[in-house]
């Protein structure tokens, strides 16, 4: 029975030492799409510029921006009602980031505005807010790769200790 | 054994319970009866509801905030023509014509209990009309005009911010004009006997008596005539063009979306070889490039705001390329038919 408990102990704690590894790697993620989209999105402004839900919607990103990035556009929709709530969402999924942690508060803020400018301006100088958010973003990336590079396989190999720990006391 | 009839009998609660339950009956039918008798008699749709026709809501207006749609929807929306917001200020409608004040229980002639939409709301509206994307519809909004879904034209007043001659943004919107377009099936079809054989055609009016649709219709009355028309489409008005196809269904004819006459006119008989050109509202500027068209053998149908003939004459010349003109008013009903002319100005 012991011997159970502790195989179980140690799955646990290798599934929770594999989530809190992800977290970082979704962090390197969300910086890797919101560069690629900021991209797609200075191109676009030279030719197509076509509306920035199309611009959204012609790549595949992954569900942490995107999500991000449909809420910040639904709320600034027209209808009031749905302002109110729409508002809220957004920083309701903030407070969740926050709560794990992904993004410290200045950085919280850089993305806000980043959404908050996006479409709001003309052709040339949404182009320059964005190669200024990109210079942003592309440092940002660069620190959550390097976060991601040593944080990661600790955070699995601390918690695998902690389940053999739990093992060893157990036994 | 005690049934219902029996407990009444028992006790006297039980009667004036029974009273107060059929007052609740009565007073709920009657309720029933006033909004069955409101829904179908005094609703502008009533006829949809009671015979259960689907009503159509114009969902292009998707821009505009819940409260505005909701009126909108109260009013006759076959015959909306305009809604125009002006920063606090009672919203205005044109319905047939005529003008109304907007408030929530639909139209009315009292500015008392409009609409009103503050400046924020403006710019909000013509965010949401620009699908949050400002940079893709700012060349069309440097010009006053912004065109959306469904033919729609909203006309944009605000703050002009020039550099070097050219305008850079609008800003700090402080009025805006929605143009609703309507297909009137055949509202050109008495002038067509005119307009044979095929000669070029000024259809003239002030702003608002259905020039636009007037050109339409003559789209459709040439659709099946194996003619090569070519559709200079400056605002997206008269196609409403999405995805480089026309909601508005026009068959059979070669559409530049957005392109300026001066192009379109060079561009478009070089590489399209068209037998008709029709454009919308010409201004004197543009004389040369249809007179060009019109000597290379192509026919023109244009429109140009003005109240009478004379008063055209005067602004682009006696001696033009046009065989024809018509003059359309609101009189009776946006689109009447006040006249045809011939080139010496004699009614037809």
């Amino acid at each position: 029975m012991k011997i159970l408990l502790g195989i179980l102990g140690l799955l646990l704690s290798a599934v929770l030492g594999s989530k809190l590894s992800e977290k970082y790697k979704r962090k390197e993620r969300f910086y890797f799409d919101i560069l690629s989209f900021c991209t797609s999105f200075r191109a676009n402004l030279g030719f197509k510029r076509s509306t920035v839900s199309e611009v959204l919607a012609e790549s595949g990103y992954d569900t942490d921006f995107r999500s991000y990035a449909e809420n910040a556009l639904l709320s600034r929709n027209i209808d009031n009602t749905q302002l109110q709530k729409t508002v809220e969402k957004p920083q309701k999924n903030n407070e969740k980031q926050n709560k794990n942690r992904m993004f410290s508060d200045q950085e919280t803020v850089y993305i806000e505005k980043f959404f908050d400018t996006l479409g709001a301006g003309d052709a040339d100088s949404q182009d320059r807010e964005m190669a200024y958010y990109e210079k942003y973003f592309e440092r940002k990336l660069g620190e959550a790769q390097e976060t991601a590079k040593l944080r990661a396989p600790m955070t699995m190999k601390i918690s695998i200790l902690c389940g053999f720990l739990f093992c060893v006391l157990l036994i | 054994m005690i049934t219902k009839t029996d407990l009444s009998q028992i006790s006297p609660f039980f009667v004036v319970a029974k009273n107060i339950f059929n007052c609740f009956i009565i007073y709920f039918k009657f309720l029933n009866y006033y909004r069955l008798l409101n829904f179908y008699l005094f609703s502008p749709d009533w006829y949809h509801k009671l015979f259960f026709i689907p009503i159509n809501y114009n969902m292009n207006l998707r821009f505009l905030p819940q409260e505005w749609l909701g009126a909108i929807s109260k009013t006759d929306s076959d015959k909306l023509n305009e809604i125009r917001l002006r920063a606090n200020q009672p919203t205005m409608v044109c319905v047939g014509g005529k003008k109304f004040y907007l408030n929530s229980n639909g139209v009315s002639q009292e500015a008392k209990n409009a609409l009103v939409a503050s400046n924020q709301i403006l710019e909000r509206i013509l965010l949401a009309a620009c699908q949050k994307s400002i940079y893709a519809y700012n060349f069309q909004i440097v010009q006053g005009y912004l065109s959306v879904e469904g033919g729609i034209r909203i006309g944009v007043c605000g703050n002009v911010t020039m550099e070097n001659g050219k305008i850079l943004a609008v800003k700090e919107i402080s009025a805006l004009n929605i143009r609703i377009p309507h297909i009137v099936k055949d509202c050109s079809k008495p002038v067509l006997k005119h307009l044979k054989p095929l000669c070029n055609l000024l259809v003239v009016s002030p702003p608002g008596c259905g020039k636009t649709t007037f050109l339409r219709d003559l789209i459709f009355q040439h659709e099946d005539k194996r003619i090569n028309i070519l559709l200079c489409d400056e605002r997206n008005e008269i196609s409403a063009s999405t995805g480089g196809v026309s909601q508005f269904g026009l068959k059979d004819c070669d559409i530049y979306i957005y392109g300026e006459k001066s192009y379109v006119f060079e561009a478009g008989i070089r590489s399209m070889s068209p037998e008709l050109i029709i454009c919308d509202e010409i201004l004197p500027s543009d004389m040369p490039y249809i007179t060009a068209a019109a000597q290379s053998g192509v026919n023109v149908f244009a429109s140009m705001h003005g109240r009478d003939v004379i008063e055209v004459t005067q602004k682009i010349g006696t001696n033009t390329v046009f065989d024809r003109y018509v003059v359309l008013s609101n009189r009776n009903g946006v689109g009447t038919i006040e006249g045809v002319f011939d080139k010496e100005l004699k009614k037809l």
